[in-house]
């Protein structure tokens, strides 16, 4: 048996550097509630101080996986502020 | 299937078998009118203790079907119900004192009338409160449906029980003497059924309804099982093996398509949430005759006391056979 | 010129009787068949029954089983028994005990004389029928079948496999080109009388004997021999299962065969008190001149078939417990599956319920109890949000949800804290969209703004999330082109 489902999968690093494209294909594969009107991109979390905290996971002896490239420095990945809407492509 | 595991199950089926003859020894008959059943009859088996509120409409609902005669054990009834049964013309009647619970709650009783005189027929083994709803069955009789299943060389026929309750109190509306309980219990849960397969007697087990969802929610393996297969053709050596839950041989029990198809199936109708609930309840709880020290008895009892309201806005409406269909809760299979 | 009757009886005589005095009184010859393993006192009192009739005779009784020989042999001298003692006879029809006709004779009669040359029978090359039983087309005609299928049906598929093992095959005679179709037909006078005075015909019986189910082939090859003009279907409107089965017609098909304006239906249910009596009686007006239309019974048989076969898909009931992976649609409609999503994002359920054509639940898989859209206690189908209820067979509730919720697409997060026993059926379920935003698990912790000795304490929750994601995505991503041993999230996305 194989694997059926439509999977995607992002880390939250790629995510949160671009989550408007993963948004969209999520919006056209299970359909709009209203067709043809613009969808604003919701808000992200605050995630100011993340990659430091993973840090400091580590330090404590923990191993967080699957984060993606996220900085140790204090350079929070934000949303392009030009894109805050959703275009549907169809 | 390993010549052990056939050698095991024949064991378990002649042991209930003789099991059968031995508590029969029970069985008085009261009127035995056996003699009046007709080669082709369709012939419905029930065990019954004080229920002769109920029987007019049970007698009239499986008359109108198409059932050729009745074959009750009387467990030790002092309503009445023996003699209304006995005055009836087709019906035959055993009465019985002996402890229901000891006679593997009246299966012993019942696998022995089968085997004594369902042989070569359609028997129909239900309860009083248990209504046999099949596809088309307010057009054709259950001959045609058994017909068919002859020609498609089925022997048995499933169908689930299905628990019908009131809006409000059980109790608040009284049931009257020949009524359709349906009209009054007339709600049920449409999707909230569990199935899981019995690989020993390869039946499946289905649980959920109203009873695990208010009853059980705690504690939903003891929830009561609801698959059912009341209709068999009977031949020599068949048994019951726990209610009518499931049968053996155990190819009986494989009443399901497992490969994504439809086999054909019905539905019981359960009209055991009205008025006449309360007190059944109490005399239950005394008697101490039911499943498991009576679990699911005492949990009524509780719940009877809280006055529970089993409808929600969930709760679908009875209307017909169809909507059944439509819900996935029994199918015509290839019937059309 | 008329329409005479040959019609094969074996049970349920009193029907037959009432059809063939239906079409004799109308003035049509009956010659009837009755199977040889009748009882005579059944048949005396049969045939004592239409006695006052002088145009109903009894054909020689063969014994006949099904799919043999003595079908053809009982057809054929009941044919020859017609066309010898009724001249005025210009077409044969074969029918049986258990047709009823649907329309007045006068109307077949008008119809036949309408097309005087015309034979009407199903006849199809054997390599273009998709419908027969047990898989056999050709192999009918090319195979021995010295058992019995009904009685000995093991030694009958041993024998056949035998065969196909060795690649044996019998020749069918020159000037023979096998033809399979329905046994009911009707043939004109003229092509009936040169398939049975065909100078070949002993040979051609030897041959036919040896052919599984002749009574759906000899009449069927041979008249490509001898007729003039064929006309490939059956006057007689006949449904078979998919276990080869004759569908059987009742008193709810009242209307569907009035409509199909077919001339005779079979198999009518012997107890069909209202079919009989509403088609037997000749006062009935028809739809004069009509062309027989069976399009709606064809629908209603295909559905029937559609459902023993594929049956519903997502449905798990009474009478339809697939195995696993062989489910012909594990769910009833798609649904979507947000892992990590309400972490990273501010208020996404009420973003996605406000953007998405879905209902949105939270986590349906929370450990202490299921999250319903709106918060609520129950949903569709009285499915409770009892995580016990839910944990004790978390498929079945998967599979109730979707399956009440048929016409809107259901959403929901999920998540490493989430009860997991479902993740494989949802994997391999071309229905359900997952959306997989990993790490994002750390994001509560992250903002929880706890103590660190705290957060050490859950260490051992870390370590968990780490691995349910990673077993979760390794799951949906198993076998779809990643290398073993690699992560599976070596891409930005998929």
């Amino acid at each position: 048996m194989y694997v059926k489902a439509r999977v995607r999968i992002w880390t939250i690093a790629d995510f949160i550097e671009n989550p408007v494209e993963p948004l969209q294909s999520l919006v056209e594969q299970i359909g709009p509630r209203r067709p043809n009107r613009l969808i604003e991109t919701p808000r992200m979390v605050d995630l100011t101080g993340f990659g430091a905290f993973l840090q400091r996971l580590r330090n404590e002896g923990m191993q967080p996986r699957l984060m993606g490239e996220f900085p140790v420095g204090d350079h929070p990945h934000r949303t392009d502020p030009r894109q805050d809407h959703i275009r549907l492509t169809t | 299937m390993g010549l052990w595991e056939q050698y095991r199950l024949r064991l378990r089926r002649k042991r209930l078998l003789i099991r059968a003859l031995r508590k029969a020894l029970a069985l008085k008959p009261v009127a035995n009118r056996t003699g009046q059943i007709r080669r082709r009859d369709v012939l419905l088996f029930a065990t019954l203790r004080n229920e002769r509120i109920r029987l007019p409409y049970f007698l009239q609902y499986y008359r109108d079907l198409g059932i050729g005669h009745f074959l009750f054990v009387d467990n030790g009834s002092d309503d009445g119900s023996r003699d209304y049964l006995a005055a009836q013309p087709d019906v035959s009647v055993w009465t019985t004192t002996a402890s229901y619970k000891r006679a593997r709650f009246g299966m012993d009783w019942i696998n022995w009338l089968l085997r004594r005189y369902g042989r070569g027929h359609w028997t129909l083994t239900v309860d009083l409160d248990e209504f046999l709803v099949y596809p088309f069955y307010d057009t054709r009789p259950i001959r045609a449906l058994t017909d068919w299943l002859d020609s498609c060389e089925a022997r048995s026929f499933p169908a689930m029980l299905l628990d019908m309750y009131p809006k409000g109190p059980v109790d608040a509306v009284p049931y009257q003497e020949g009524q359709n309980p349906f009209e009054i219990a007339r709600w049920f849960d449409s999707g909230n059924y569990t199935i899981t397969k019995n690989d020993d007697l390869q039946n499946l087990w289905i649980q959920g309804g109203p009873r695990a969802r208010l009853m059980f929610a705690d504690a939903p393996r003891n929830a009561p099982a609801l698959n059912k297969i009341p209709l068999v053709k009977w031949r020599r050596g068949y048994v019951y093996a726990s209610s009518t839950h499931m049968l053996l041989p155990r190819g009986l029990n494989r009443v399901y398509d497992a490969q994504g198809g439809e086999k054909i199936s019905g539905c019981l109708l359960h009209a055991k949430f009205l008025s006449t609930m309360t007190s059944k309840v109490q005399e239950e709880l005394v008697r101490r005759e039911h499943y498991i020290g009576s679990r699911e008895y005492i949990a009524y009892s509780e719940a009877l006391e809280t006055g529970p309201d089993m409808w929600c806005k969930h709760s679908v409406d009875y209307r017909n056979w169809r909507q059944l269909e439509d819900l996935g809760l029994m199918s015509k299979g290839n019937w059309a | 010129m008329t329409a005479g009757f040959v019609m094969m009886c074996h049970t349920e005589l009193g029907r037959a009787a009432q059809v063939a005095r239906f079409w004799a009184k109308a003035g049509a010859p009956v010659v009837v068949h009755v199977d040889g393993k009748v009882g005579q006192p059944a048949f005396d009192a049969f045939a004592h029954g239409l006695s006052d009739l002088d145009n109903v005779s009894f054909s020689r009784r063969f014994n006949c089983e099904w799919g043999t020989w003595s079908l053809v042999a009982a057809a054929q001298a009941g044919a020859q028994q017609m066309l010898d003692r009724h001249p005025q006879v210009g077409h044969v029809f074969l029918a049986s005990g258990a047709c009823l006709p649907l329309r007045p004779l006068a109307e077949l009669t008008a119809y036949l004389a309408a097309r005087p040359q015309t034979d009407f029978i199903e006849s199809v090359t054997a390599a273009d029928v998709d419908w027969t039983a047990g898989g056999l087309h050709d192999e009918r005609f090319t195979l021995h079948f010295p058992f019995s299928w009904r009685r000995q049906r093991w030694l009958f598929d041993r024998y056949v496999r035998l065969q196909r093992r060795l690649n044996y095959r019998r020749p069918v005679p020159a000037g023979l080109e096998p033809h399979l179709g329905s046994q009911w037909w009707c043939l004109t006078r003229r092509t009936l009388t040169a398939i049975l005075q065909d100078p070949d015909r002993a040979r051609q019986e030897r041959y036919f004997r040896g052919v599984w189910i002749p009574d759906e082939s000899y009449f069927q090859t041979l008249v490509r021999r001898h007729s003039r003009s064929i006309e490939s279907r059956s006057l007689t409107l006949s449904k078979f299962d998919v276990y080869g089965k004759p569908h059987v017609f009742y008193d709810d098909h009242l209307d569907l065969l009035r409509q199909s304006d077919c001339f005779v239906a079979r198999k009518v249910w012997p107890r069909a008190n209202l079919l009989y009596r509403r088609f037997l009686d000749q006062k009935i007006p028809a739809a004069a001149g009509a062309d027989p239309d069976p399009v709606r019974v064809d629908r209603l048989f295909a559905a029937a078939t559609e459902r023993r076969t594929k049956g519903r898909a997502g449905l798990y009931m009474q009478s339809r417990f697939p195995r696993r992976d062989h489910e012909n649609g594990k769910t009833p409609a798609p649904y979507a599956v947000f892992h990590g999503f309400a972490e990273v994002i501010e208020e996404f359920e009420p973003w996605a319920t406000k953007h998405l054509a879905a209902r949105v639940h939270g986590h349906l898989f929370a450990p202490e109890r299921v999250e319903f859209a709106g918060g609520a206690v129950l949903q569709p189908g009285c499915l409770s949000d009892s995580a016990a209820l839910r944990d004790y067979n978390p498929q079945a509730f998967l599979t109730n949800l979707l399956w009440n919720a048929r016409g809107e697409t259901q959403a929901f997060q999920f998540g490493p804290r989430d009860t997991q026993a479902c993740n494989w059926f949802m994997a391999t379920d071309p229905n359900a969209q997952i959306a997989v935003i990993t790490g994002a698990w750390a994001v509560p912790l992250f903002r929880s703004n706890r103590d660190f000795a705290d957060l050490r304490r859950e260490g051992l929750d870390c370590k968990r999330s780490n691995w349910r994601i990673w077993a979760f995505c390794a799951r949906c991503m198993s076998r779809r082109g990643c290398g073993s041993g690699r992560s599976p999230i070596s891409s930005k996305t998929r």
